[in-house]
């Protein structure tokens, strides 16, 4: 008997925005100066980090302690430069086509609202995931000191992605919301800022003034911490401790509010269910603002009309 | 093909159009005929799907414009008045990628390109990027853009604007091309002349409101004063301009040379029609009777003269 495996239509799966916005990202100059520029930062500050290691401590120091020390700063560095580029590739894809009178044509496509704004997220984002991609390599020689587990590893390229979908969420969602380029790129660049350093100060003021007395909680993490993605990305590599020391600035432990010591979730975790509530948010908003038809109106629309029909049905 | 009811559009205070209702027939070439912020690009956009009209409604092929935008957008081709291009593609690329927007299967690309190329005069252009190409040929392209998947209708919004002499020319062929192919076009513009030669009938809007929608033809016929015509005499030309000085409906009696009179006349084709066989009743041998001007000018300015002495 011979068995009928279902057809997958690859046609119906294909995002002609992401196909287009692929081809056109990767065909400028800007793509291998990007790309190149990326890595030799991240070498560079791995690179620097190892020589003053040694200067200091001299070869006899080899271990586990200087590879961990130089993945966080490389996890530390890359994530910044990821907050850095994203932005700057997602906070004017909307307007963007209205500026350049594009956006017109493209509405009047069948492409669904969704289709557009997915396919502009994600032309984004592969192109942060290749810039992971491309980074792996200089991780894979920290491995060679020890320190750091594969599972950890793992967690943190998710970690990566979800932040740079995060981010470029926002990024899309602004560029959507003001007619301006300009004005949606400071927007995106002042949340990510707020993300990365407003929650930082909130956080010290409020340990420093009531030691988290009254601060909202999520999962027992204080807002402003769990919504960090610094601390999150180091909450991965503390592990169950809570508590990990970071080169250059010393112990940093999660904070637990008094008398939740035992209920604490690694706050990476909190970070990305926010992350991804976020990003749900902001996709959906993008995708009415988009949309020249009101979906809601649309519908109550179409109810209408079919009501009036059944009436005339009836009424013959 | 097109039907409007009531349309209107509300921007703050100001209504870009108010109560519009017109329809368009099938295979019809259709001019929409306004001054600048008559309400023409607004009421193209509503039936593109692209603008939601405060009030009213409007089918194409038979689908609501709010209620089945999908179904709307699958039946035109939409041409705005301004528009941009990507310039870091191909104009191969270009097209491949409103044909996969449009979900045409690319199989058979190579030679529905060739085509729409070969229509638009862009067949040595295929693998050019399009920023390279001129004002022109952009236009030629976004018309090919807008056939890639056969529309029934295509909305093409002032397609002649920024154009040189040469490439406007190139511009009406197309679209008479278009016409002869069967397809029914709505085409806005302020420049009255290039619509007269290609459109069979037309629509003209004013301060948002429909003045006239109907057959060219008829539109011609409405004209009730202004009419110039030109009557060769056989003969000397006296009597016939004796005649038609007294001639109910006659203004003025010109003469130009010994055998040829310009006559303002007020009255219809059934005027004029009358008048000619009142001057052949009369014994005036006549060997030429025509229209002077007449053209869709004329007529857009009377009919909007006449909804602005309302």
């Amino acid at each position: 008997m011979k068995i009928q495996l279902p057809q997958i239509n690859w046609r119906a799966l294909r995002n002609p925005m992401l196909v287009k916005e692929l081809r056109s990202r990767t065909r400028t100059w800007h793509f291998p100066a990007l790309l190149t520029g990326y890595l030799a930062l991240l070498a560079g500050v791995g690179l620097v980090y190892y020589y003053l290691w040694v200067r200091n401590a001299g070869y006899g120091s080899f271990g586990p302690r200087v590879g961990l020390d130089i993945f966080m700063l490389l996890a530390i560095f890359q994530l910044i430069l990821i907050n850095f580029v994203t932005p700057a590739l997602t906070s004017n894809v909307i307007n963007g086509e209205r500026e350049r009178q594009t956006f017109d044509l493209l509405l009047s496509t069948p492409l669904p609202p969704a289709a557009i704004v997915l396919g502009k997220l994600f032309s984004s984002v592969s192109y942060i995931l290749l810039l992971i991609l491309a980074s792996l390599p200089l991780y894979s020689i920290i491995f060679f000191f020890g320190g750091i587990s594969l599972h950890q590893f793992f967690i943190l390229v998710c970690f990566y992605l979800v932040n740079a979908i995060a981010v470029g969420a926002m990024g899309v969602f602004f560029s959507a919301l003001v007619r301006k380029t300009q004005l949606s790129t400071v927007l995106t660049y002042g949340a990510v800022l707020f993300l990365n350093l407003g929650t930082v100060a909130i956080a010290i003021l409020q340990r420093i003034s009531n030691d988290w007395e009254g601060a909202v909680l999520l999962f027992h993490t204080p807002l402003m911490v769990a919504i960090n993605p610094v601390y999150a990305m180091l909450s991965v590599l503390a592990g169950t401790s809570g508590a990990i020391q970071v080169p250059l600035v010393g112990q940093i432990r999660q904070p637990i509010p008094a008398g939740l010591s035992h209920l604490v979730t690694p706050a990476w975790q909190t970070t990305l269910l926010v992350y991804g509530v976020l990003t749900v948010a902001c996709l959906t908003i993008t995708i009415l603002l988009v949309d020249p038809i009101d979906p809601v109106d649309r519908l109550l629309k179409r109810r209408r009309a079919k009501g009036e029909e059944q009436n005339v049905r009836t009424a013959v | 093909m097109v039907r409007v009811e009531n349309l209107s559009k509300r921007y703050g205070r100001h209504w870009a159009l108010d109560n519009v209702s017109f329809e368009v027939p099938d295979g019809c070439v259709y001019g929409f005929v306004g001054p600048n912020g008559a309400g023409k690009t607004t009421t193209l956009k509503i039936l593109a799907t692209l603008l939601e009209p405060t009030s009213g409604r409007a089918w194409v092929g038979g689908a609501e414009v709010t209620t089945s935008p999908y179904a709307v957008r699958r039946k035109i081709g939409y041409m705005p008045d301004f528009f941009g291009v990507y310039d870091d593609l191909r104009v191969l690329e270009y097209l491949e990628f409103y044909a996969s927007a449009y979900d045409i299967d690319l199989s058979r690309k190579e030679q529905l390109f060739q085509d729409l190329l070969a229509l638009v005069d862009l067949e040595d252009k295929a693998d050019a990027y399009v920023d390279t190409l001129s004002r022109g040929m952009k236009q030629r392209l976004c018309l090919a853009r807008c056939l890639v998947h056969d529309p029934d209708l295509l909305i093409l919004d002032e397609p002649a604007s920024g154009l040189d002499p040469r490439a406007r020319v190139e511009m009406r062929g197309l679209l008479k091309e278009l016409g002869k192919m069967g397809k029914t076009v709505i085409i806005s513009s302020h420049i009255l002349t290039e619509l007269s030669e290609i459109c069979t009938d037309i629509g003209i809007i004013h301060n948002g409101r429909l003045v006239y929608s109907g057959p060219v033809a008829d539109a011609m016929n409405r004209m009730t004063r202004g009419r110039d015509l030109e009557i060769a005499c056989l003969g000397p030309i006296a009597p016939a301009c004796a005649f038609l000085a007294a001639y109910q409906g006659v203004r003025q009696v010109k003469t130009i040379g010994d055998q040829l009179l310009q006559v303002a006349f007020e009255g219809d084709r059934e005027a004029q029609s009358r008048l000619v066989a009142d001057l052949v009743g009369a014994g005036i041998a006549i060997t030429s009777f025509r229209e002077v001007g007449g053209n869709l000018e004329d007529v857009f300015m009377q009919l909007t003269a006449e909804v602005a002495g309302r």
